[in-house]
């Protein structure tokens, strides 16, 4: 690891420095450079050893090799009653209205659960077949390996290790690829978008449209929503989901929004939304919000 | 830095002493890893301990010959979960600054700010193209080495090695 890291004393005459070229001057300062510690390998790794400590004291033993070197009946009862319990289970992650989650699944990849979201999976096995259910948005960050895949009630997502976002709500079922490739299927139609694509099932027809700017992808992991010619009602959705209220909206029907609200404050993201819209909003007990056409 | 094969690591699955030879071969330039993201001791050291810990998670089915670049993955995607992009600063210890003493105090005043500048021109680059460049740079590891363990190509961190260059000389000649 220290190869050629010492630099030579006599080199750092004045002389000499200003005879060094940017790039020699740029070498002789990179190669002096050491990342700073707060505690050694030796401390972090006493760190580790007792949170792993801890883990083993307030969870149940899980691994499987104990039990079959135990190699007795109850064990074997004990392994059956695991195996039986975790896939009668399945694990499900819910993030509420107005909560978004971060949760990483057995694999290592990672699920950000966008609010009133919710996914399913089977987590005996998960690394082997790694399948889950969606209901709502979620982003996934993937790890490489086994085929990776979503399941919505529209239709199936696949990859392999990519990052990736899905929006499944309604009749609505919208794919975007961050980096990577992935697979989309809806029946018996299959789309394969990459980095910087969309497949949006239109009427019932998956299509792929492109060029999505990279912070317009799943911007409302930062809290960051933005939507080009989106139905009206659809942002007031989201706006419930991202805030836990209530709306109820006269005479939107037919209209459609292009912008950007945060999930940071609720009147401002209501007064974006309402005066480019032309519209009037009433807020009651603090949940319940009326909206309505401006009057002339 | 290779991991010895042990009789029992030809199969998927790690040990505890097999977890722990990761540890000691790897920990080191993890905290460095995610230290180039974040500027900041404190997270990368939490992210290093984290990513080991989900790797005892997932022990059962993790392969030695991977595990590197597995590493690399958790705790580049803890990390960018977890940290929303900050404008850093970059305080990296130069021990040219420190072990030395110089001819003149103008001399010495000359190179804090060069050594200054440079982390400010660090600290501003893109933060893909500034991690190949010092895990190359500070690390010593090869184009190879580093295309391996964060899932690229060579020709991926050649170009990001350029495009640090690049900024770097054109930032530095500008007052120099």
């Amino acid at each position: 690891m220290e190869k050629n890291r010492h630099t030579n004393s006599q080199i750092l005459s004045k002389t000499h420095f200003d005879h060094l070229s940017t790039d020699e001057k740029i070498e002789t300062f990179v190669q002096s450079y050491r990342v700073p510690q707060n505690r050694s390998k030796a401390e972090a790794l006493q760190m580790l050893q007792s949170k792993l400590e801890n883990q083993r004291v307030a969870k149940p033993i899980r691994n499987l090799r104990i039990y079959w070197s135990a190699a007795a009946s109850i064990a074997l009862v004990a392994l059956l009653t695991t195996i039986y319990f975790y896939q009668s289970k399945p694990s499900q992650i819910v993030a509420d209205k107005g909560k978004h989650i971060d949760y990483t699944l057995p694999d290592g990849s990672i699920v950000n659960i966008n609010a009133d979201s919710k996914i399913t999976f089977s987590e005996s096995g998960f690394t082997k077949k790694r399948i889950l259910k969606l209901e709502g948005e979620a982003f996934f960050s993937v790890q490489k390996g086994n085929p990776f895949e979503v399941e919505t009630t529209l239709g199936k997502i696949g990859v392999l290790g990519t990052t990736f976002n899905v929006y499944s709500r309604n009749q609505d079922l919208i794919v975007t690829c961050l980096t990577g490739k992935v697979q989309v299927s809806v029946k018996d139609q299959n789309v394969l978008i990459e980095a910087g694509e969309k497949a949006e099932l239109i009427s019932g027809l998956l299509q792929k449209t492109s060029n999505l700017a990279d912070e317009k992808v799943a911007g409302w992991r930062s809290g960051e929503f933005h939507f080009e010619s989106a139905p009206l009602i659809s942002i007031f959705e989201e706006i419930e989901r991202q805030f836990n209220v209530t709306i109820t909206t006269t005479g939107l029907e037919n209209r459609f929004f292009t912008g950007d609200f945060t999930n940071k404050n609720l009147t401002e993201t209501l007064e974006t939304v309402c005066l480019t819209m032309q519209l009037d909003y009433e807020i009651t007990n603090g949940t319940q919000i009326r909206i309505n056409p401006k009057k002339e | 830095m290779r991991i010895g094969s042990d009789k029992n690591q030809a199969e998927t699955g790690l040990d505890q002493v097999g977890f722990e030879q990761l540890f000691d071969a790897y920990y080191d330039e993890l905290q460095h890893f995610i230290f180039y993201k974040s500027g900041d001791t404190e997270v990368a050291e939490d992210i290093v301990q984290d990513a080991f810990l989900k790797l005892w998670e997932i022990r059962s089915t993790v392969r030695v010959e991977t595990s590197r670049a597995l590493l690399y993955t958790i705790a580049a995607n803890l990390f960018s979960n977890r940290y929303k992009r900050l404008k850093l600063k970059l305080r990296l210890q130069s021990i040219l600054m420190e072990d030395r003493t110089f001819e003149t105090p103008e001399f010495e005043m000359e190179m804090k700010e060069f050594d200054q500048k440079l982390q400010r021109v660090l600290s501003g680059l893109n933060e893909n193209n500034r991690t190949v460049f010092l895990m190359n740079r500070m690390d010593q590891m090869t184009y190879n080495e580093i295309a391996a363990n964060l899932n690229l190509s060579v020709k991926a961190v050649e170009k990001r090695m350029k495009k640090a260059l690049d900024h770097i000389r054109k930032e530095i000649d500008q007052k120099f």
